[in-house]
């Protein structure tokens, strides 16, 4: 009989110990990439723009161009900013947004990439604007380039998907709430192409932003038992991308200021047969309550050359447990993850990056998005450095982002989870607490649409 | 990507294809197996994926018996992979009943797109056989321990309980098929969930040499 050998000498013990060591081996806390990534290193140049600006020949068309999609009659801006005596009679308020860089928001470096629908200010215009605010000279309208306002609605409306009756928000957090709905419209009996897509804001003053998919016709009916079960039309849905996040297809975004979005020629996204479309509003009620009853406007095609798809970016080790703790009052809490998807999602073929949207909540600070690539050089994507929850959007590049095989796809996420930083509920601000994964907590992602390469 | 934390978050090795039957001294145990694994975070569904499995069991005496034992998902677009040394001890021996404990420890990665999510874990299961003729019915139960590691996110515990019922199938003096289901429990949550549940399926082939 041999010796028995007491366990705590055996191998497998020593083996513990060595897998307790080789675990993380590849583990890598720090982000590749520099803290100053996609940020404009270089100061504004306050000496740009127009000397002695007028309202008519410099100002009007910056103000229309930045200002008046939101800030118009009816509009979710507070005040109409349309006219030279609106804007004149504001101007030490304005110049205070504008100095700030609070208004007109938008959250993109300019130093990482180019957008379409791009509401910032060039420094010229930022520049003329700001002399103009001390001196409100209105000049001569005769001097007034054409203003053209930017086009509206779709070329073709192909399906038209409405609230089925009005709905008025009632504030849930701050002056917000997130409602679900789904919609009225034609059945979707064969699958075709969106090609195009508009939103029509039923009631423009609280209407912030929405988010639109569709879902297949087995998820309806439990959808149809949550519509109004709380009493109210529609079902709450803060914080929760809902179906989207379970399959649900997704159709477009809009927030004001946004015009209607074509795809590029010859790329359709795919509106499958027998779905239901859901819409997923975000209510500001901050300047006035009032029935809503919105809808969406799309164009559809039959073919399309390539189809648009999405890809979502985040590490799924974030899901569990403390994957994503962010630690009470810690002041710059950070995840990151980098994945090349062409195995899974892109299926090694080259493809074109139409879109970005970075996804945090009200604690996020910073939200990056890059591509790491294969040879070694790196291109941003998207770099937000001033995360404001509220004014959460996709991103439409002005000339599509090329992704090959081997390029890697990174995502970043900062949270500033100190006292000063706490959302607030009720009238009170909330105590910093440790924050996972959830709804009610704070998320990190990043989706992209692309196609196949040209 | 949720998938491939479905297989991370699953049995894995994890001293699976149990048995009290201890390999006679000098002898050897080769077992090549294939099993479905993964997680089911309630209210949600699942998605087991498949790996194969390979041991080496030898006795080093009449009680006693160490194992290395590993799995293998060669898969493109996720590959993953488990390298596990464990060691069991036969406790009890009463007529058909028999009773054993074991102690595994083991790393475990898995990779897709150049993402990695690696970690390492110790699991302790007791067993408890009935033998049936030349077969053998085994109930085991187990604990263990988890820690997850990917660059960028914070490191992640787990720890688990839970259950496998497996049939040692002896087909001759050297081969047998053995059978397995299992199933678990961690209170750490997974994507919004209070706690998951894992699982476990395969079967493998013994050979005794």
């Amino acid at each position: 009989m041999a010796a028995a050998r007491p366990l705590q000498h055996s191998p497998a013990m020593r083996f513990a110990a060595i897998a307790v060591v080789l675990a993380g081996c590849f583990y890598n806390e720090a982000s590749p990439l520099p803290d100053d990534f996609g940020v404009c290193t270089a100061p504004p140049d306050d000496t740009a723009g127009v000397a002695a600006p007028t309202w008519y020949r410099d100002v009007e068309a910056i103000v229309v161009a930045k200002c008046a999609g939101c800030h118009s009659d009816g509009g979710i801006g507070p005040f109409p900013l349309e006219t030279y005596g609106q804007v004149a009679a504001l101007a030490p308020m304005i110049r205070d947004a504008v100095t700030a860089r609070i208004m007109p928001p938008w959250q993109p470096d300019p130093c990482c990439n180019h957008y379409l629908y791009d509401r910032s200010l060039s420094d010229a215009e930022r520049g003329t604007l700001l002399r103009w605010l001390d001196t409100v000279a209105e000049g001569d309208p005769g001097d007034a380039p054409p203003v053209s306002p930017p086009p509206q609605g779709l070329p073709r409306v192909d399906l038209r998907a409405t609230m089925p009756v009005p709905f008025t928000p009632v504030p849930q957090v701050g002056a917000d709430e997130l409602r679900c709905f789904l919609l009225d419209h034609a059945p979707i009996d064969v699958t075709r192409y969106i090609t195009g897509f508009d939103f029509q804001p039923g009631a423009r003053g609280e209407v912030h932003h929405v988010i639109v998919y569709a879902v297949d016709e087995d998820k309806v009916a439990g959808l149809e038992a949550r519509d109004g079960a709380d009493g109210r039309p529609g079902w709450d849905c803060y914080g929760d991308g809902g179906e989207l996040t379970r399959g649900g297809d997704y159709i477009g975004g809009w927030q004001p200021g946004v015009q209607a979005r074509l795809l590029p020629d010859g790329v359709g996204r795919e509106l499958r047969a027998h779905t239901r479309i859901v819409l997923n509003v975000h209510y500001d009620t901050g300047h006035g309550i009032a029935p809503d009853q919105s809808a969406i406007d799309i164009m559809l095609a039959d073919h399309v050359e390539r189809v648009e798809r999405g890809i979502p970016v985040g590490n799924p080790l974030w899901f569990v447990g403390d994957g994503m703790a962010i630690d009470a009052n810690d002041p710059d809490a950070s995840v990151w993850f980098a994945w090349d998807p062409s195995d899974l999602i892109t299926k090694h073929a080259s493809v074109e990056i139409h879109n970005v949207m970075v996804h945090m909540h009200e604690l996020g600070s910073i939200g990056r998005v890059a591509i790491l690539r294969g040879d070694g050089t790196t291109e941003c994507l998207v770099n937000i450095t001033h995360w404001d929850f509220h004014w959460m959007a996709d991103y439409y590049f002005e000339t599509p982002v090329r992704l090959d095989p081997g390029d890697r796809l990174y995502v970043e996420c900062h949270w500033n989870n100190t006292a000063g930083n706490q959302k607030i509920v009720g009238g009170v601000r909330q105590t910093p607490r440790t924050l996972h994964w959830g709804t009610d907590e704070e998320m990190c992602g990043a989706v992209l649409t692309y196609s196949e390469a040209l | 990507m949720k998938w491939l934390l479905v297989l991370l978050l699953g049995c894995g090795s994890y001293s699976t294809y149990r048995t009290t039957r201890i390999v006679p001294p000098g002898k050897t145990v080769w077992l090549f197996g294939a099993q479905a694994a993964g997680a089911a975070a309630p209210g949600s569904g699942a998605a087991p994926l498949p790996e194969l499995a390979i041991a080496a069991r030898r006795g080093i005496g009449d009680r006693y018996e160490i194992q290395a034992n590993g799995t293998l998902l060669p898969v493109r677009a996720l590959e993953t992979g488990s390298v596990e040394l464990a060691g069991k001890a036969r406790l009890v021996e009463r007529g058909r009943w028999s009773l054993a404990v074991g102690a595994a420890a083991g790393y475990r990665i898995a990779e897709s797109g150049g993402a990695i999510i690696e970690g390492a874990y110790v699991a302790a299961p007791l067993i408890g056989g009935v033998e049936l003729g030349r077969h053998q019915l085994v109930l085991s139960l187990d604990a263990g321990y988890q820690r997850w590691y990917s660059s960028g996110a914070r490191p992640v515990s787990i720890p688990f309980a839970g259950e496998s019922l497996g049939f040692v199938w002896q087909l001759g003096r050297r081969w047998a098929l053995l059978p397995e289901v299992g199933t678990g429990f961690t209170p750490t949550p997974n994507f919004m969930t209070t706690d998951s549940r894992l699982f476990h399926a395969g079967v493998a082939v013994l050979l005794t040499r």
